[in-house]
């Protein structure tokens, strides 16, 4: 039987990079590219956590917080 | 050194030599990538037409900025490599190597931050120093695996 068509290359599990699946064992990630991929990855997670701010801060207590944190920073 | 015109001519037009539409094959199919478009306008003719079994066939030179233009948003660092380039007559044979990081919106999925790499092989036929028609395959599949979105991996359990 023919087997299931492979990719030469696969991502990075880590790091995202494109990476010859022959040379997998030796591959170092890059902090920044890392850095990267962990930002897209969590993309939906910071944008529902960006309307997650933006409600609360429409609460009364949200825009306490906001008020209180506006006048201490002023003194 | 290149031979601008063949002798044997086109019908009804100049032939440019192999050698010549070489060098229009090689910038097209690395210099859109890198942000100048212009390039298609100055080498593809209106009445070009490109066939792609992963998309309906492009028409024209905007045709050819609308696939490219639709990448790069999904993968702006896109770069193409060329690996061999052959010319026969009208015809220019590229075998070329993508490689770009997943950034954007891509049919639907979600940017994954993922870089792939696909090849593929493109067949230009030229007409007076611009390309009138081209045939590319390239790994499709390969890319939807390397995105997740199709299993790299099958059972070949049955």
């Amino acid at each position: 039987m023919l087997p299931f068509p492979q990719p030469r290359y696969l991502p990075c599990t880590d790091c995202g990079a494109s990476v010859a699946r022959a040379e997998a064992e030796s591959h170092v990630c890059e902090p920044q590219r890392q850095l990267e991929f962990t930002v897209i990855q969590l993309g939906d997670e910071l944008a529902q956590f960006d309307d997650q701010l933006t409600a609360y801060l429409a609460t009364p207590r949200g825009r306490f917080e906001a008020w209180y944190a506006a006048s201490r920073r002023c003194g | 050194m290149i031979e601008p015109f063949d002798r044997e001519g086109s019908e009804g037009g100049c032939s440019l030599s192999a050698d010549a539409n070489k060098e229009i094959v090689r910038r097209l199919t690395i210099e859109p990538w890198e942000g100048n478009l212009g390039v298609i306008d100055e080498y593809v003719a209106p009445e070009y037409v490109g066939h792609d079994p992963s998309t309906p066939d492009l028409q024209g030179p905007d045709g050819m900025k609308e696939f490219v233009t639709g990448y790069l948003a999904a993968f702006p660092d896109a770069r193409i490599t060329i690996d061999e380039i052959l010319a026969e007559g009208d015809l220019v044979t590229v075998r070329w190597s993508g490689r770009g990081t997943h950034q954007g919106d891509l049919m639907g999925i979600s940017p994954t931050g993922k870089q792939v790499t696909v090849s593929g092989i493109s067949i230009a036929r030229l007409t007076d120093g611009k390309v009138v028609e081209e045939w590319s395959n390239w790994d499709t599949l390969g890319m939807l695996q390397q995105l997740g979105v199709v299993p790299a991996m099958a059972s070949t359990q049955t």
